[in-house]
């Protein structure tokens, strides 16, 4: 067991616990986009950045990947994760303002505008189509292609290989290909009058 | 594809996986033989490899597209590659990428329809010095500029120039000469000749001054009695081709092929120095004859660069004469590892890759980690990837028995027993130096196994510090910068090249004492150190000593040592601009905030530069600047904010112009500067004209010409071949 600090509380963990499950585990909400049970984690969407102080230094790591450990203090809501999360949500709007579970986050968490270019790419690059099919499914059909700005999901060369069994697990855990958000009027403009989640969450982060 | 086709390539691909081995780490080995003997990466080749290496299609697909040196297309016949790195981006590098794909009518990366040329675009070739730089085929091509490109390029689509291999490496049957060579006399004093063959002088034809020197000496039957070395890099680029006449010293700059013959029968023959071939200090106008007089070099302190000319990176001899492997045998037979450790740490040793690691911590914790097999790895990353720095190509290149003799010594400290060097694929003669290196010592070498990893210069410093002891080492630099530090110094320079230098030497220094300060009586603006990483630091902090706290303090870094040098001409919101679409090509696209935020950031940096920004979005730059620093997942994402944050810092006033006044001071954001001809000055030469790709200027001959502002699209051609400073920029 390990004891630190969660948002003020005292709390032990077990070792090797993430700090996302050590949060789950005693009901503090992170947002997350790219982790899922089951799955080997990716880190990279960012969007459960937490702030952890360590002695004298302070910094934001994600809590899907980030190991508790003795004597750390956990913050899931100081301002600058809130400023560091709300602009990672509204980067991944910018490049996928239909996607649901978006639309959702940013009115769960207070994002009320994309200050950014908006174009739509069809795909938040998270990862969990590959991990699923890889990883579930064991097809390895899919993969990434490319990198930067261009980095994609995609088949070799386009085409479907032969270890594609079309079983669909992609599409079924896709975050961007599930029904849009029928809110919005305009591309680009934020529903931010979600009814699921201010009933469904306990705990809202909005204040 | 025909039958036969897919047979002979399903044989290469079985037959060089075969010799490689199907380990997967060496998916990038084979794909890269396959690239080399088709050109690009046929997909019948990744299918083979899948099967044969087990690995499934995609991921190899997915290496294959990641990696710029990989193509899926077919290549043309020539490649035509420009340098995008710093030191050529304000040297107008784009102006001359632009001309290249006008002529061949092609994009970047794109191959013209009669399959002749291929343009290609790379970030840095690690020939600075002589920016902008085109290579064509392997062949360097310095201080190049948009109206000579038609010239050189003609050269290749009509006839075909003979292939040339690497000047200095050329030599069939290398371990017998290496045994022949390695005589008494090529070390006891003999005359010798150094030609420098780094990429700088190499650059400006020091490849045809070798074999010059190579047919007159076997002309005049000295072959034997003199010792011709082609060397690494010597550091003074702009004086390139350079040569030193030993044991005289005597240093002649600037030599081309016709000065060869008289060189040999007047300095070597007969021992008179050629004045015209002398150095001439631009100041007091008095010539230097020896090498060690000339201010470039007597200001510096160049104990890991400096016997670069007593070295044929071929010989082990000539590293072993230089006291080259004392050091190592030292280390193996009369020190224990901890003492080597130790000696490491009160040396001071700090990484030279950019975070200024305290060495002898690193290798303490990698002595101290188990490993289930007894298995340790040492790591040298000659992945020189910051562009303006090209110190570590030119180590390797021209020393690198130095970097595998630190190597060996690190591997006795630590435990290790295989080591491994990371070259970048841009700088093919470094991996051919460093393989001769191997095969002549026979030293040969992760996996969850503990690994020490350090850049190129700081393997170097090793064998010094054991030579010579931590307190000798420890004497030159600062507090918390010991030894000295190897700068690539280029940009708006005077003196471009390499300079090594004692850490805590003043920017002021550099720049003056040994670059001899701005070209063309221009203003002294900013100089960039830290590569992409790093920031600008500006005139006001240009007493600063330079050392790793000192310029993290600043809000730039040391980084690998890239300097480039900015003038009045050089403006700071297109080189923030700069640095992030460096970034954003270089970002590997997992993690939204570099991925996302850097094309943000450059999506409103883009704005300003064409006028179209406000004081507004600005704020929203520096915001999503601190995001991408404070949540990216590695270095690259968590740094790539630097170049932004530290020019809003120094040069808020400039990007408030761009905004606020739609004006660019320095000239060079095209949507908000115009070219007019002064018609007093004209006198109707009618070069501009001659030479403007988009016949924008008219005039009759002897008359003053006109710019059709309409037609005109600002490629500053005119600008620069005007002799008469009549074209005007505003």
């Amino acid at each position: 067991m390990v004891n630190l600090i969660l948002d003020g509380q005292s709390i032990d963990a077990e070792e090797g616990w993430t700090i996302l499950e050590a949060a789950r585990y005693y009901g503090v909400d992170i947002p997350t986009l790219c982790h899922m049970d089951g799955l080997s984690e990716y880190s990279a969407c960012r969007v459960c950045v937490v702030e952890v102080i360590r002695g004298e230094r302070s910094r934001l790591v994600a809590s899907c990947s980030y190991l508790v450990h003795e004597g750390i203090e956990v913050r899931t809501k100081s301002e600058r994760v809130k400023r560091a999360r709300n602009m990672i949500i509204e980067l991944m709007l910018a490049s996928c303002p239909n996607s649901k579970t978006l639309q959702c986050m940013a009115s769960k968490y207070g994002v009320t505008s994309i200050r950014f270019k908006v174009e739509d790419r069809g795909c938040l690059l998270c990862g969990l189509c590959v991990r699923m099919c890889a990883e579930q499914m064991q097809g390895g059909a899919i993969g990434f292609s490319d990198r930067g700005v261009d980095r994609d999901v995609t088949m070799p060369f386009h085409k479907a290989p032969d270890v594609c069994r079309q079983c669909g697990a992609c599409l079924y855990i896709c975050p961007v290909c599930e029904l849009p958000c029928r809110g919005p009027l305009e591309p680009g403009e934020l529903c931010n009058a979600c009814l699921d989640t201010v009933q469904l969450d306990p705990f809202p982060c909005k204040e | 594809m025909e039958e036969s086709t897919t047979k002979t390539i399903s044989n290469f691909v079985t037959e060089v996986v075969e010799r490689n081995g199907a380990d997967r780490s060496l998916l990038t080995t084979i794909l890269h033989a396959v690239q080399e003997e088709y050109s690009f990466l046929p997909e019948q080749a990744l299918r083979d490899i899948a099967s044969l290496m087990e690995i499934p299609l995609i991921d190899i697909y997915g290496v294959a597209t990641f990696y710029t040196s990989f193509s899926l297309e077919p290549k043309g016949e020539h490649i035509v590659t420009v340098c995008m790195g710093t030191a050529c981006h304000v040297r107008n590098s784009e102006g001359l990428l632009s001309e290249v794909c006008r002529l061949l009518g092609v994009k970047p990366g794109e191959t013209t329809d009669d399959k002749q040329f291929t343009v290609e675009a790379v970030n840095c070739l690690g020939a600075c010095a002589m920016g902008p730089i085109m290579v064509v085929d392997g062949e360097y091509y310095g201080e190049m500029n948009a109206s000579k490109v038609t010239r050189i390029l003609e050269k290749y689509r009509k006839v075909e120039v003979e292939p040339k291999t690497g000047a200095r490496f050329a030599s069939p049957g290398e371990l017998d000469e290496f045994k022949k060579l390695v005589r008494s006399d090529r070390y006891s004093g003999a005359t010798s000749v150094s030609l420098c063959t780094g990429p700088g002088c190499l650059a400006v034809g020091s490849g045809e001054v070798l074999e010059a020197f190579k047919g007159e000496l076997e002309k005049k039957g000295l072959s034997e009695k003199v010792v011709l070395r082609g060397t690494g890099c010597h550091g003074f680029c702009e004086r390139g081709p350079v040569v030193v006449i030993k044991p005289e010293n005597i240093f002649y700059q600037r030599v081309a092929v016709d000065d060869v013959a008289e060189i040999v029968s007047e300095t070597i023959t007969q021992g008179r120095v050629i004045d015209r071939l002398l150095y001439e200090d631009p100041i007091t106008g008095t010539t230097v004859t020896r090498e060690n007089a000339v201010p470039y070099y007597s200001k510096q302190n160049r104990q890991i660069l400096g016997p670069n000319v007593d070295i044929d990176p071929c010989e082990i001899g000539d590293f072993i004469a230089t006291g080259g492997y004392s050091a190592m045998a030292k280390a193996l037979f009369d020190m224990e590892p901890d003492q080597i450790i130790d000696e490491v740490d009160r040396a001071g040793l700090r990484g030279r890759g950019g975070g200024g690691f305290p060495a002898a911590s690193k290798w303490k914790s990698c002595r101290d980690a188990s490993s289930p097999d007894g298995v340790k790895y040492v790591l040298c990353n000659a992945d020189e990837g910051d562009p303006g720095a090209f110190m570590d190509r030119c180590l390797l290149e021209g020393n690198p028995h130095s970097v595998l003799e630190g190597m060996v010594i690190g591997a006795r400290a630590i435990g290790a027993n295989n080591g491994y060097i990371y070259v970048r694929n841009e700088y093919p003669l470094a991996v051919t130096a460093v393989t001769r290196a191997i095969e002549h010592t026979a030293v040969k070498g992760l996996y969850l196994r503990p690994t020490n990893l350090n850049n190129v210069e700081t393997w170097a410093n090793v064998p010094l510090i054991i030579k010579e002891g931590a307190d000798a080492y420890a004497q030159v630099g600062t507090e918390n910068s010991k030894g000295t530090k190897i700068f690539s110094l280029v940009g708006k320079i005077k003196n471009t090249g390499l300079v090594e230098v004692p850490m805590g030497i003043s920017l002021r220094e550099i720049i003056y004492d040994i670059g001899g300060g701005i070209p063309g009586g221009k203003k002294f603006k900013a100089v960039q150190t830290g590569g992409p990483s790093g920031g600008c630091i500006p005139e006001s902090l240009i007493d600063i000593p330079v050392d790793f706290d000192r310029l993290a303090e600043v809000g730039s870094m040391m980084g690998s040592g890239g300097m480039i040098v900015m003038d009045e001409d050089t403006c700071m919101v297109d080189i923030a601009r700069y640095f992030l679409e460096f970034l954003c090509d270089e970002s590997c696209g997992k993690c939204t905030p570099c991925r996302e935020g850097l094309k943000h950031m450059l999506e409103i940096i883009d704005e300003i530069t064409k006028g179209r920004g406000s004081m507004e979005r600005l704020d929203l730059l520096e915001e999503l600047a601190d995001v991408v620093r404070d949540t990216s997942l590695c270095g690259l994402g968590q740094t790539a904010p630097n170049p932004v944050l530290s020019t809003i810092r120094y040069f808020k006033e400039e990007y408030r112009q761009h905004i606020e006044e739609k004006r660019c001071t320095a000239g060079v954001c095209k949507a908000l500067i115009s070219f007019e001809i002064n018609q007093d000055a004209c006198n109707g030469c009618t070069r501009c004209a001659k030479a403007c790709p988009s016949g924008a200027i008219s005039g009759e001959k002897k008359e003053p010409h006109r710019i059709d502002a309409e037609k005109c699209d600002k490629c500053g051609i005119c600008y620069e071949v005007c002799e008469f400073d009549a074209v005007v920029r505003k």
